[in-house]
C-alpha cells in the first residue's frame, strides 16, 4: 500500500516513513506543499497523511483541490490543531480521518489500516484466500494457525492482491502501490517478488494462488 | 486587611460645617460687641447726660456754699417704687456727701478703683448691681461753678437728706472738687442685647442647618459621576475588563481615561499572556510529536538494538508523554481564561464517576499501601460536564495518590444538601504547611521538597481544578485539618434535578 506523508517536520518525516515503511507501506514524503498537492495528483495512493500548517499550500487547500478534481483518496489529517472547530473544518473539508499531535504510533497506524481497508471495501481485518487467513491488523499471513513469515514488502504485495481479490492488477499498479522508489521499466523485480511469495504461500503441487494474466498483471480470484 | 475608609461626603460636609460654623460664630461675635458697645454708648450717653445735668445743679453759692438744687419732680425715674436712676454726690477728698436720690436709699456706691485712676472732667463707667438689679454707672470728678469771688469762711452745717417733690438745699462747705456718681438701670440694655443675641444666634443656627442641607444636595450631585464610577469599578475584574463610562466632569473624567488606559493595557497583557501560552503550548506540540514517535517506531522495532538503548528510547518516550500532558493542560487552561472552553451540562451520578475515575488510581493506590475510605451517598446525581468534572476527579484523585507517603491514608466524601453540592478528598501529606496553602492552585507551584515527585501535572493539576471548578460553577478550597491531613473541598449550588 502507497501512503503519501505531507508534513514539514523533518524529523517526523523520518521516524513516520521508517515506522510506516517497517509496517509493510512504501511511503512518498514531502515537505512542502505545492509539492504534495503534485504528488497526490499524479499518483494514486491508497491514503495521504496530511499536515494542516505547511509552507507553499496550507492542507485544507490540498484537500479541497484534491475534492474539486474528484480525487477519492483516503486523507488523514495530522496536525497540532486541536479543537473542535478545526476538526469539524478538516472533516467537512473532506479528510477522512483526523489525529491530533503529539500521537501515539499505534494509533496513526491503525487508522491508516483502516482507511486502506475502507479503501478497498473490506469491513474486517481478516481476509481469507484459499487456505490462507491474511490479518491485515497484525499483517501476518497463516496456514492453519501457523505464521508464515515474510518479509514486508511480500506481505504488502501479498495483501494488495488480496484486498482487490477477483480483479486483475497490473504491474504498474503494483509499482504505484507497493514500491518507493520508482521502478525501472522492463526491470523483473516484481516478476522476482511474485516468485519468491509463490514459493512460501503456495501447497506444493497444487495451483498457485496468484495466477498471471499475460500483459495484464496478476490476479487472486 | 481590613481597612476602614473615610467617606468623602462626611469628610467635605464636616469640614464645610466646622469652617463655616467658625466663620459665622466670628460674624455673630463681632455683630454682638458692636451692639453691645452701641447699646453701652448709648447707655453712657445719658449717663453722662444725668451726671452732667447733676453738675448743673450744683452750684457754689457767692458764700461759698456748695448748693444743690433738686427735684424728683425733675427726673422722676430717680424715684418711686421702681427706680430706673440712681445718683450721689459726694465733696473730695473727703467723700462727704452732698447730695443723694431717694432711689439709692442706704446703698452704697462705690467706685471700683482708686479716686486717682478717675481724670477730672473725664467720666468712668463701669457696671454693678443695686439691690439685685444690674445697672450702669458713672463717675465724674469735677469743680464746682463759682459765681462769686472766693470767700475764706465755711459753714459746717449740711443737708443730706431729700424728700420727694420738695426742694432741698444742702448748703455745704466750699470745696474745689467734687464726684458725681450716677446709675442707670440696665434691664432694658441687657434685654435689648439678650433679644439681639437671641436673633443672631437663630440666624446661625438656622444658616447653618440650611448650608448642612444645601451642602449635602451639592455634595451628593456633584459626586454622582464618581458614584456611578465606582459602581462601574466593581464590576471590572480579570475576566470582565470593559471600559468605564468616562463622565463629562474634568476631574472624574481625567480619572476614568487613566482607568480606562490601564484597563485597556491589562487587557492587552492578558491577551498576550493568554495566547503566548496557548501559542507555546501549540507549538510544543509538533516538537512532542517528533519525540514520541521517533521512540514510539525505535521501541516497535527494537531489532539488534542493545537494551541499553531500548531504556534510553523508553525514557525519551515518557518524557514526550510527560510534555504532552503539561502542553495539553497549559492549553485547556488558556481556554478556560479565554473563556473559550466548551462545556455541556448534564445529569451525573457521582457515585459511577467517582469509581471509574478512581480506578486508573486504584493500582498505585495499592502499590503505595494506601488506607482509602470512601463515603458518597449513592442517590446523589449532579448537573455539569460529564468530561471536565472528570478531569477535576481525576486530577485530584492523581494529585493525592501522588503526594500521600507511603502507607498514609486517602478519603473522600460527597453531600447534597438541598441545592448545596459538596465534595471533599483529603489525603496524609508530610511536606504541605498552613503558609503553602494560598500557592496549591497556582500553576506550577511546586514545594521544593515535592519537586523530586514525577508529577504528571507538572504543577498544573490543581490549577487546572481551580478553573475548571470555576468555569463548572464550582468554588474550590484548600486546608489543613490537622498539621499532616490536607482536605480539598469542592462545593457548589446546584439546581435541583428529578
Amino acid at each position: 500500500m502507497r501512503i503519501l506523508l505531507i508534513e514539514d517536520s523533518k524529523r517526523l518525516q523520518r521516524s513516520l516513513a521508517m515506522g510506516l515503511k517497517k509496517a509493510g507501506y512504501s511511503i512518498d514524503v514531502t515537505g512542502d506543499g505545492e509539492e504534495g498537492l503534485w504528488s497526490a495528483e499524479s499518483y494514486d495512493y491508497d491514503v495521504i497523511i496530511l499536515d494542516l500548517m505547511l509552507p507553499g499550500l496550507d492542507g485544507l487547500t490540498i484537500l479541497r483541490r484534491l475534492r474539486e478534481k474528484g480525487k477519492a483518496v483516503h486523507v488523514l489529517i495530522l496536525t497540532a490543531k486541536d479543537t473542535v472547530e478545526d476538526r469539524v473544518e478538516g472533516l467537512q473539508s473532506g479528510a477522512d480521518d483526523y489525529l491530533v499531535k503529539p500521537f501515539a504510533f499505534e494509533e496513526l497506524l491503525a487508522r491508516v489500516q483502516a482507511l486502506v481497508r475502507r479503501r478497498y471495501g473490506i469491513k474486517k481485518p481478516f481476509i481469507p484466500i484459499g487456505h490462507l487467513q491474511i490479518d491485515t491488523t497484525k499483517r501476518t499471513v497463516t496456514h492453519k494457525g501457523k505464521t508464515i513469515e515474510l518479509p514486508p514488502r511480500e506481505y504488502a504485495l501479498l495483501e494488495f492482491l488480496a484486498m482487490r481479490k477477483g480483479t486483475v492488477v497490473s504491474r504498474r499498479e503494483i509499482e504505484e502501490h507497493i514500491y518507493d522508489e520508482r521502478v525501472e521499466p522492463m526491470s523483473n523485480v516484481i516478476d522476482a517478488a511474485i516468485c519468491s511469495l509463490r514459493k512460501k504461500i503456495d501447497k506444493q503441487g497444487k495451483p498457485s494462488l496468484i495466477k498471471t494474466r499475460r500483459g495484464m498483471g496478476y490476479i487472486i480470484e | 486587611m481590613n481597612q476602614t475608609y473615610k467617606s468623602l461626603k462626611r469628610q467635605i460636609l464636616v469640614r464645610l460645617f466646622l469652617i463655616t460654623a467658625v466663620v459665622f460664630i466670628l460674624a455673630e461675635g463681632m455683630i454682638l460687641k458692636q451692639s453691645h458697645r452701641a447699646l453701652n454708648n448709648a447707655l453712657d450717653n445719658a449717663l453722662k447726660a444725668r451726671a452732667e445735668s447733676l453738675a448743673t445743679l450744683t452750684e457754689v453759692e457767692s458764700d461759698g456754699e456748695i448748693e444743690f438744687e433738686f427735684s424728683d419732680d425733675v427726673m422722676r425715674d430717680f424715684s418711686g417704687p421702681d427706680p430706673k436712676a440712681y445718683f450721689l454726690i459726694l465733696l473730695l477728698p473727703d467723700n462727704k456727701e452732698i447730695g443723694r436720690s431717694e432711689s439709692l436709699g442706704s446703698e452704697k456706691l462705690d467706685v471700683p478703683v482708686p479716686l486717682e485712676d478717675i481724670a477730672p472732667e473725664k467720666p468712668f463707667f463701669w457696671n454693678t448691681r443695686i439691690r439685685d438689679k444690674s445697672v450702669r454707672c458713672i463717675a465724674l470728678r469735677e469743680y464746682s461753678h463759682q459765681d462769686s469771688v472766693e470767700t475764706p469762711e465755711s459753714t459746717s452745717e449740711e443737708e443730706n437728706s431729700f424728700s420727694s417733690r420738695q426742694d432741698a438745699t444742702a448748703i455745704i462747705e466750699k470745696s474745689n472738687e467734687l464726684l458725681f456718681l450716677a446709675a442707670l438701670d440696665r434691664s432694658e440694655t441687657d434685654r435689648q442685647f439678650l433679644g439681639m443675641l437671641k436673633l443672631t444666634s437663630a440666624a446661625l443656627g438656622i444658616g447653618l442647618f440650611l448650608l448642612l442641607l444645601s451642602g449635602w444636595v451639592v455634595v451628593l450631585r456633584s459626586l454622582k459621576p464618581l458614584r456611578e464610577l465606582e459602581k462601574e469599578v466593581q464590576f471590572i475584574s480579570a475576566q470582565n475588563l470593559v471600559p468605564v463610562k468616562v463622565p463629562s466632569i474634568q476631574e472624574i473624567a481625567s480619572v476614568a481615561h487613566a482607568l480606562n488606559r490601564l484597563i485597556k493595557n491589562l487587557k492587552e497583557a492578558f491577551e498576550r499572556e493568554r495566547r503566548f501560552t496557548a501559542d507555546v503550548a501549540h507549538e510544543l506540540r509538533t516538537p512532542i510529536a517528533e519525540m514520541r514517535s521517533l521512540a514510539e517506531v525505535a521501541l516497535k522495532w527494537p531489532n539488534g538494538r542493545i537494551d541499553q538503548e531500548r531504556k534510553n528510547y523508553t525514557d525519551i518516550l515518557a518524557s514526550a508523554k510527560h510534555m504532552q500532558n503539561i502542553v495539553t493542560t497549559l492549553l485547556t487552561l488558556a481556554r478556560c481564561d479565554a473563556g473559550a472552553l466548551k462545556f455541556q451540562k448534564q445529569e451525573v451520578h457521582l457515585e459511577t464517576i467517582i469509581n471509574s475515575t478512581w480506578q486508573q488510581f486504584e493500582n498505585k493506590a495499592v502499590e503505595k499501601r494506601l488506607a482509602i475510605n470512601s463515603n458518597v451517598p449513592s442517590e446523589i446525581s449532579i448537573s455539569t460536564d460529564k468530561e471536565l468534572f472528570e478531569t477535576i476527579l481525576a486530577n485530584l484523585f492523581s494529585n493525592a495518590v501522588e503526594y500521600t507517603p507511603e502507607g498514609g491514608k486517602i478519603e473522600w466524601k460527597a453531600s447534597l444538601k438541598d441545592t448545596e453540592f459538596s465534595f471533599s478528598i483529603s489525603n496524609t501529606t508530610k511536606e504541605l504547611m498552613e503558609e503553602d496553602l494560598p500557592h496549591l492552585f497556582e500553576r506550577f507551584w511546586q514545594k521544593e521538597e515535592a519537586r523530586g515527585h514525577a508529577d504528571t501535572h507538572g504543577g498544573l493539576g490543581l490549577a487546572l481544578v481551580s478553573s475548571l471548578a470555576t468555569i463548572l460553577g464550582f468554588t474550590i478550597n484548600a486546608h489543613l485539618t490537622t498539621p499532616s491531613f490536607l482536605t480539598i473541598t469542592l462545593s457548589g449550588k446546584l439546581n435541583k434535578h428529578g
